[in-house]
């Protein structure tokens, strides 16, 4: 075998995956499936996103951080699910930081994160449950994680929508609404 | 190491990088691609065995059982890889040793180095075959007992190098017999019963190289052999029309959830069966291009052997985008730099 043919076969080789990557990465940014480009955003093309499976706390700030957010709705999947960030109600500049399966420990983070990149909420509506099915009977919550205390001139203020009883107990939640203010 | 010395090496040659890209490739597909995508499916079973069911317990450890060979063979690949784009042909390690027919002819073909040391400085030094058949079966217990321990400081090693003791303790008791016996086998399916009770005594094997501890390890075999009953997810079971009511009558029971599980364990099993019973080895395919120091030059080409080709380039060029697709998969997330 000649070396010619050898080198044709690197050189065709280098093509092929650079062709290849460049044809991923052209994909990945027309589909978005995280949200996080925005060059097209079409119904029927890719404005319906799959719900990640990882790095979903990750991907949601940076969304949060490229759309220039400030009225944030943080929670876990009742908010994730229930609530809609372009709902005529929020006038625009909202977006949905709820996650499944997380609590109030990571949405006090996730506001944390934003403030230090300088973004100042001017509306976060938080879903809270007064009831954590995961904790055994006695346990207390902030046995898991210590509790964020609120950090100064947070002026935001939080609606909190209770639901009792909770969701392990299949049951439909009651329409309950109340606003709870941090400390400034 | 003469190959260093070797004035030819000096240079790089395309042809030398090639072929080493090329195997390079290859093994990195068997990492990324298969043997990570098996991990999940065999770590659901040993990180909590419980009391698993037949096909639980089996299709978590023939998970484990092509991740180990397709991690260990991919990084195999790409240590001769590497080497040979610098002019360097470094021995083999693996040679499809799931397509053995005994267990000798299994410890000739996995992790090929690791079995030439125990042999020339454990079995050998020990005595061998110099001193009687029997000696030489405690020789080969000693060698495996201690190649066992060579794996790491736990009893589960030493079990699993003094089943494999005892396996080719009894395959060379079997070839005896035979020979008294006169017979010669060697029909299709004689040969696909050696094979299937190879690779069944590896894969039990393999319970005791991965369990955490002994009791998981014992819990997982005792599945495997059928002893917690057999169970199919629901979801599978409501979908199976007439068929469930007969599966029921032969004491199948049927679990609530796990069937994405189950089904994504069985169908990457399969996928992984396919490519390490039926595809050709990576020394195999590059046959053409002495791949290796000990590589066998005589061997007929296999299927899908290479020649650096323009569809060779393309196919092993996907592969190495797959691949690289498939790196994204660790913890780390570039984007977000905290």
């Amino acid at each position: 075998m000649s070396n010619d043919s050898h080198l044709r076969y690197l050189r065709k080789l280098g093509l092929a995956v650079l062709a290849g990557l460049l044809l991923v990465a052209g994909v990945v940014v027309l589909a978005d499936p995280y949200g996080l480009y925005g060059v097209v955003r079409r119904p029927g093309l890719n404005a319906e996103k799959p719900v990640p499976q990882h790095f979903r706390n990750e991907i949601k700030l940076a969304g949060a951080q490229r759309l220039g957010a400030i009225q944030f709705l943080v929670g876990n999947s009742r908010v994730e699910v229930g609530f809609d960030p372009d709902s005529p109600v929020l006038g625009g500049d909202a977006y949905n930081l709820g996650l499944a399966g997380t609590g109030i420990m990571v949405a006090v983070g996730q506001l944390r994160y934003l403030r230090s990149l300088g973004i100042r909420p001017s509306r976060v509506i938080a879903g809270v449950d007064f009831h954590d099915a995961l904790l055994a009977p006695g346990q207390r919550g902030g046995a898991r994680q210590p509790p964020v205390a609120a950090q100064p001139n947070w002026a935001g203020a939080w609606k909190a929508c209770f639901h009792w009883p909770p969701y392990a107990m299949r049951q439909p939640p009651l329409p309950c609404r109340a606003t709870v203010r941090l400390r400034p | 190491m003469p190959q260093f010395a070797d004035p030819r090496n000096a240079q790089p040659r395309a042809d030398n990088f090639s072929v080493g890209i090329t195997i390079f490739i290859i093994g990195l597909g068997k990492k990324t691609l298969l043997a990570d995508t098996l991990a999940p499916y065999a770590n659901a079973l040993f990180a909590a065995p419980g009391e698993p069911t037949l096909l639980v317990a089996w299709g978590g450890v023939l998970a484990y059982a092509f991740q180990l060979y397709f991690d260990f063979s991919g990084y195999s690949d790409m240590a001769i890889g590497l080497s040979r784009m610098f002019g360097v042909h470094l021995p083999l390690n693996f040679n499809s040793p799931y397509k053995s027919r005994n267990i000798v002819e299994f410890w000739r073909r996995w992790h090929m180095t690791l079995s030439r040391f125990l042999r020339d400085y454990l079995y050998i030094p020990l005595g061998g075959n110099r001193h009687g058949a029997a000696r030489a079966k405690v020789n080969l217990m000693v060698t495996m007992l201690l190649g066992g321990l060579w794996h790491g400081a736990s009893w589960n090693f030493v079990l699993w190098g003094g089943l494999h003791g005892a396996y080719l303790v009894l395959a060379h008791v079997w070839q005896v017999l035979k020979a008294r016996l006169g017979w010669q086998g060697g029909s299709r399916a004689g040969a696909f019963v050696a094979w299937a009770l190879t690779f069944i005594a590896v894969a039990y094997a393999w319970v005791f190289f991965r369990a955490a501890d002994l009791p998981s390890a014992l819990r997982i075999v005792a599945g495997m052999s059928g002893q917690y009953g057999v169970a199919l997810p629901d979801a599978i079971g409501a979908r199976l029309g007439g068929l469930h009511e007969a599966l029921a009558s032969l004491g199948i029971k049927w679990t609530l959830g796990g069937a994405t599980q189950f089904i994504e364990t069985w169908c990457w099993v399969a996928v992984a069966a396919l490519v390490a019973f039926w595809a050709p080895n990576t020394q195999q395919i590059m046959h053409r291009f002495e791949p290796a120091l000990d590589h066998d030059g005589t061997a007929a080409p296999a299927r899908l052997a290479w020649l650096p080709a323009p569809r060779q380039a393309l196919a092993t060029g996907m592969l190495a985008v797959f691949c690289l697709l498939a790196l994204s998969r660790p913890s780390e997330f570039l984007y977000f730099q905290f």
